[in-house]
């Protein structure tokens, strides 16, 4: 205690660092935040029109809520900026091109038409213009929706695979992106 | 009672330094803040602290260019030091990131209000920058000063605090050389007393922040009986580099050391001022323009 005591009077006696009449802190802190879940697909056989094959065959649920995990409870507003597609782990032949759906709350987010699963070996946001890949702004609404205010179950994803030049081996990642403003003091 | 006496000072330490970048017990905002920035946007966020500190720095060192030829003279002063922040130090340009326009935008510094919120690539989905988290009009500081001469015109500044470790506290140290010489006396015809000055100045705290800063100039003082005038012109440098880690969500891996540097934006000033001796106690203030304004201002012991 002595010894405290006379480092803090050298300290505040010799030396006095202070940012006076100032407030720290008074607005909200923005952290961004992300959750990342992924659908395996192994699909050993070519899928022929018209049908699809559901991947995973019981549907995926993301919980939103867990964007909100950085701020330890402290949440103000949250919102969605963005969301990512990656493929890692392909092993679908060069050629395999395939089509499908990706599903929020079985409406339809994104389209894919005759795409190689490599076209995602980099993250690509949802957002991009990429041939063969269409974002549909009804599904897109559900996930921002679904990230303000998250459902108690999840966002329910899944998805529909077919048809198929190929077999299809790939993993697929799906990541979204958040704001949380955190309430100031 | 050292517990709590250790968590106070170290509260009150953590809210004065708020540019520390550590493992504290207790998370700033400001840190929370700058941990989501990536490196360019963080030295823009950041650049006016880096600049205000830096001119702080590079404040107070004289209050008159009277020196003898030879004789002991010695004074203490406590100086302290202020930087206005004006509205130029609370906007910059940063860039937002993908799926959003690269294009810069004008946005809130630490100093600034709210971040601006910029569009996305379809209704509904927006970015926003970080909010400024500090309100202030000035930047203060303040620091020890010992000046001793005279030789052949001559005098050395010092301004030197080591403060040791205290708990997770790092080790913080101050240090400052200079020197003056007085050049009128070459020229007797020369009704002012006139000095050439040329300092330089470090400010560590462990590996988290290191700062310095160089300046040279001449300053010329007159006196009238207990009070002296004093004016000067002075070139300057400075610069701080922090380190952090990045917890963005964007650029970097969440995780990665990111080490800043950034230069001090005011290079030059002209300062005037005044200086009261009453005897060995000595009061002075003076006022610093260049690309921000400054005051500095004190109390000093001595002869």
């Amino acid at each position: 205690m002595k010894k405290n005591t006379i480092i803090a009077t050298a300290l505040f006696g010799s030396l006095l660092f202070f940012i006076i009449g100032c407030e720290i802190g008074t607005n909200p802190i923005i952290l961004d935040s992300s959750i990342s879940e992924n659908i395996t697909i192994n699909q050993t056989t070519v899928i022929p029109p018209p049908y699809e094959v559901p991947f995973p065959v019981s549907p995926l649920y993301v919980d939103t809520k867990t964007l909100q995990d950085v701020t330890g409870g402290n949440v103000e507003k949250i919102s969605f900026y963005n969301m990512t597609l990656m493929v890692d782990n392909n092993t679908t032949p060069d050629t395999g091109k395939i089509t499908g759906r990706l599903m929020a709350n079985d409406t339809v987010l994104v389209s894919i038409t005759n795409l190689s699963p490599s076209v995602f070996s980099t993250e690509h946001s949802i957002f991009e213009t990429i041939a063969g890949f269409h974002l549909n702004n009804d599904g897109l609404g559900i996930v921002l929706r679904a990230v303000k205010n998250p459902p108690p179950g999840g966002l329910k994803m899944q998805l529909f695979l077919g048809p198929t030049n190929s077999p299809a081996h790939f993993r697929l990642w799906i990541k979204v992106y958040g704001q949380i403003q955190t309430k100031a003091k | 009672m050292s517990k709590i006496f250790n968590t106070r000072l170290y509260g009150i330490v953590l809210t004065l330094l708020a540019f520390i970048f550590s493992n504290a017990q207790a998370q700033s905002p400001i840190e929370d803040a700058v941990k989501q920035l990536t490196s360019d946007n963080a030295k823009g966020y950041l650049q006016p602290l880096a600049t205000s500190f830096g001119a702080n720095l590079n404040s107070g060192m004289y209050h008159s260019a009277s020196i003898g030829e030879m004789g002991f003279s010695c004074r203490f002063d406590i100086v302290g030091m202020a930087t206005s922040i004006g509205s130029a130090e609370k906007k910059y340009n940063a860039i937002a990131p993908l799926p959003f326009s690269q294009e810069p935008v004008e946005t809130a510094t630490l100093f600034g209000g709210l971040g601006t919120v910029v569009d996305g690539p379809v209704p509904g989905v927006e970015y926003q920058f970080q909010n400024g988290q500090v309100k202030t009009d000035y930047i203060l500081f303040a620091a020890p000063q010992l000046t001793i001469g005279d030789v052949y015109y001559s005098q050395v500044v010092i301004r030197y605090v080591p403060v040791p470790k205290i708990g997770d506290f790092p080790k913080t140290t101050l240090f400052g050389f200079g020197a003056r010489h007085n050049v009128s006396h070459y020229f007797p015809f020369v009704p002012l007393d006139v000095a050439a000055n040329i300092y330089y100045q470090t400010f560590k705290i462990g590996d988290l922040l290191n700062a310095k800063s160089f300046s040279f100039g001449a300053e010329a003082s007159k006196s009238f009986s207990v009070l002296t005038l004093y004016g000067g012109l002075q070139y300057e440098s400075s610069s701080m580099d922090v380190s952090y880690e990045y917890q963005g969500q964007y650029g970097p891996s969440m995780g990665t050391k990111i080490n800043l540097s950034m230069d001090g934006k005011n290079n030059f000033r002209f300062i005037a001022g005044a200086n009261i001796n009453l005897f060995v106690l000595n009061l002075f203030a003076d006022v610093n323009i260049g690309s921000m304004t400054m005051f500095s201002g004190g109390i000093g012991f001595g002869f």
